[in-house]
């Protein structure tokens, strides 16, 4: 997947409301673009994770919805996480990939809404996210080096991971995932 | 009044000759800027993605390289200087081994260029006077003398400082030509700047995705060839390659050359029998004649 397939197919999906994602079209298709460079493949499919309104209450960020296990054939490939936070005037959507064992394999800032504080979509910036797990709890400054520039936006990356990795060590303690 | 008239009549013919040796001088400056690229180089080519609109978008890793060539007269007039690239390959005791590289044609007030559309399609059109009057059109082809992109510009002498500058659509360059199919026009921003060691060729360029009569910028790139001048003698293996191979050179050029002067449009073919067209003139040792590089030629060319 890349841009020009963007471009090409993006009247196309806007048409037909691109019905099996539920996001816009132009979200749907970066997250496939984010899904095919984390796993090399175009052959998977997402599945929906509904909470229970108990668990829901719960966590700190919305899930439902949000949250989607990535199925390549019979096998889960992994999870992902797709939401925005604020950046300094406006949202940015983010997703967040992790493997079947919970560790993230992959984040991106997939749309950026204003010039200010871009600099957080680059991969050297993002990276800094990779591995990190149900116990981890990145704090900018700590585990996570700020960008000049990009305070805000860095500091909403860093606490969307944080407050998704407390979900996810949550959710995991009160068997979610294995029930999926 | 008489005597009036006559001043005046003189002061016009002294601006207008002033302005005549102004011109003669600049295009003299020009001539001598151009045919200073030719001569024995060492190259580095650096390039490295820049910008991108798309904040997801994923930075390709630099590109850099080196070559050591020689770059050949092959033609010249008072209107037209054409440098020809030949690429050195040298192995230790081995005998150096010559690549026809790319070429660039220099033609001063031209009434015609070439634009890139996509899809291995040219466009030529015609240049009026205003638009060409003490201008340089740079064109630049494959190293199967095929088109790649042209322009039409001024050369500037400031400061001592020759320079030219020009933006032109293009096909991918060859660097990328087999490994990107994510964009399908590269606009080059194309300065020529003579230096001391030698002369750069900087480069600022938009990578287009070009659909539907719509350009997307996908990224920004810049791009320095630096081409450091080493004596000539050490590229003796070049110009005797040159003399052995340029009568069937100079057949592809003037087959070319009337395609071009025909053409309005010019669509190609990227392959014909499986194969571009420089692995038929390059590869088999063979030495082509005119009439068969017409054939082979016309093979290529898509009638639209």
């Amino acid at each position: 997947m890349n841009l020009l397939k963007i471009v090409l197919l993006l009247p196309l999906l806007a048409a037909m409301g691109n019905s099996h994602y539920p996001w816009s079209a132009k979200l749907s298709l970066k997250v496939d673009n984010c899904l095919e460079a984390t796993f090399a493949t175009s052959d998977y499919s997402l599945k929906k994770m509904s909470l229970s309104s108990s668990l829901e209450e719960k966590t700190k960020l919305q899930m439902t919805n949000n949250l989607y296990q990535i199925q390549g054939g019979s096998a889960v490939l992994g999870y992902i996480y797709v939401d925005q936070a604020p950046s300094m005037k406006n949202v940015f959507d983010y997703a967040v990939v992790f493997s079947p064992e919970l560790k993230i394999t992959n984040t991106k800032v997939l749309i950026y809404r204003e010039q200010h504080g871009r600099q957080i979509g680059t991969k050297r910036w993002l990276q800094q996210f990779f591995d990190m797990d149900k116990n981890s709890r990145p704090q900018l400054g700590q585990e996570v080096d700020g960008i000049t520039g990009a305070t805000i936006s860095a500091s909403s990356m860093t606490k969307a991971v944080h407050d998704l990795l407390s979900d996810v060590d949550y959710l995991e303690s009160q068997g979610f995932f294995s029930n999926e | 009044m008489n005597r009036l008239f006559r001043i005046s009549l003189m002061a016009v013919a002294l601006t207008l000759l002033s302005m005549n040796v102004f011109a003669q001088s600049k295009k003299a400056l020009d001539l001598k800027a151009i045919k200073s690229m030719a001569g024995c180089y060492d190259i580095e080519f650096k390039y490295t993605e820049t910008f991108a609109p798309e904040v997801d978008y994923e930075q390709a890793y630099d590109y850099t390289s080196a070559a050591f060539e020689w770059a050949q007269i092959v033609e010249e007039s008072k209107n037209k200087i054409v440098l020809q690239h030949l690429l050195i390959i040298q192995r230790d005791s081995m005998p150096a081994y010559i690549i026809k590289h790319w070429r660039q044609d220099w033609v001063f007030e031209a009434d015609r260029e070439f634009t890139y559309n996509k899809d291995n399609e040219w466009v030529f059109s015609t240049l009026d006077k205003k638009e060409r009057k003490g201008k340089w059109t740079q064109s630049v082809y494959q190293v199967d003398d095929s088109p790649r992109y042209s322009g039409t510009a001024t050369w500037t002498h400031v400061d001592g400082v020759s320079s030219w500058y020009h933006k032109a659509d293009s096909p991918l360059p060859r660097r990328e030509y087999s490994k990107r199919s994510d964009y399908n026009v590269m606009k080059r921003g194309n300065r020529v700047l003579i230096t001391d060691y030698g002369w750069l060729h900087e480069q600022d360029n938009d990578k287009i995705i070009r659909e539907n009569g719509e350009d997307v910028l996908l990224v920004q790139e810049k791009g320095y060839n630096t081409y450091k001048k080493r004596p000539d003698a050490e590229c003796a293996a070049a110009t005797q390659w040159w003399t052995e191979n340029q009568t069937m050179w100079t057949d592809v050029r003037d087959v070319w050359d009337e395609v071009y002067n025909n053409a309005a449009e010019l669509k190609l073919e990227k392959k014909v029998d499986d194969k571009m067209l420089y692995e038929h003139l390059f590869y088999g040792g063979k030495v082509w004649e005119k009439e068969e590089i017409k054939e082979l030629i016309q093979s290529y060319t898509i009638q639209k």
